[in-house]
């Protein structure tokens, strides 16, 4: 492992962790306040954690399966939500 | 002529807090006589809303330290606000709705700012902390 | 199908981003735009892989620096609300 590779990887659990704090204050907020905001954004983030951890693990921990698919969707599907959610509660 | 915004002191507490002008107004009456202790009877009858509403309300603020409650013949509540910076924002909140009170109702129902607002609110990690303050 | 997964996410973040933006514009808190340009990088990080075209190694080192900042332009917006609620206590 040369050293672009153990910077990528701290890269991705950072970012991973930044995403799953944002997850867990949204969330437990919602659980707080009940602004459906609130679910959609962590729902989302959600989404993002799970597509760097997976990032993460397609990379260093399975380099023989390619997850590159089941990475993105998570995330995809976070952001659906999100913009679902944006869009039905706006007036 | 400037119209200056509302400080920040009241709109997040009526942005944290105030979901209604009734309830805002159950909160301001006791207020104003801050010696008495009110029943939810009393209460209802002097805003005309349900004794339910009352109830609920009136149980809200003491959640908040803002009432306190006794339970002697009757549940009787009295404004009692725990901490003096919690006095001073409600002072300034009623001192608002007097000279601004349109401005304190658009505010109140504001929804998609409240949504708004939460998402910004639920990154304020000492809000946890000072909510804990408040309760000790 | 990977294309097409790209090319939705990258819209998708652009929107978010929009749709940020206008929080910014309604609320003037800062936290929003920050938010923002957040998910606008994460856009161009989504564009930038599907440019280089090599699937098969690690994103290369530029793309996830991208993607870093994003990230830490995220915390930061987090650190900067906390603090301002500590030095606006009136």
């Amino acid at each position: 492992m040369n050293f672009d590779q153990v910077f990528a990887g701290i890269v991705y659990v950072l970012c991973a962790l930044t995403s799953l704090s944002c997850a867990v204050l949204l969330l437990r907020s919602y659980v707080k306040r009940h602004v459906r905001l609130l679910l959609w954004s962590g729902l989302c983030f959600c989404g993002l954690t799970l597509n760097n951890f997976i990032l993460f693990a397609d990379l260093y921990v399975f380099p023989q399966i390619d997850l590159s698919i089941v990475r993105t969707l998570p995330a995809l599907l976070g952001v659906v939500v999100l913009i679902v959610g944006m869009i039905w509660d706006s007036r | 002529m400037s119209i200056e915004p509302l400080s920040t002191d009241v709109v997040n507490f009526i942005y944290d807090n105030i979901v209604s002008v009734e309830q805002l107004e159950i909160l301001l009456l006791l207020h104003g006589q801050s010696d008495k202790e009110w029943t939810a009877d009393e209460v209802s009858d002097q805003i005309r809303t349900s004794l339910a509403s009352v109830r609920s309300r009136m149980a809200f603020f003491s959640n908040l330290r803002i009432f306190s409650s006794r339970t002697a013949a009757n549940v009787t509540f009295r404004y009692a606000p725990s901490t003096t910076a919690l006095a001073s924002t409600i002072d300034a909140v009623s001192h608002a709705y007097k000279e601004r009170r349109v401005s304190v109702i658009a505010l109140i129902y504001s929804e998609r700012q409240k949504s708004i607002r939460a998402f910004s609110d639920a990154f304020r990690l000492n809000q946890e902390k000072s909510d804990e303050e408040n309760s000790r | 199908m990977d294309g097409f997964i790209s090319g939705a996410l990258t819209l998708g973040y652009f929107l978010i981003g929009v749709y940020f933006f206008r929080f910014w514009r309604d609320t003037r808190d800062r936290l929003f735009a920050l938010f923002g340009v957040a998910f606008w990088i994460l856009a161009i990080q989504r564009m930038a892989i599907v440019f280089v075209m090599n699937k098969g190694d690690a994103e290369q080192t530029w793309i996830y620096i991208i993607r870093l900042s994003a990230y830490i332009l995220i915390l930061y917006a987090i650190v900067d609300k906390n603090r301002a609620e500590s030095t606006s206590s009136q």
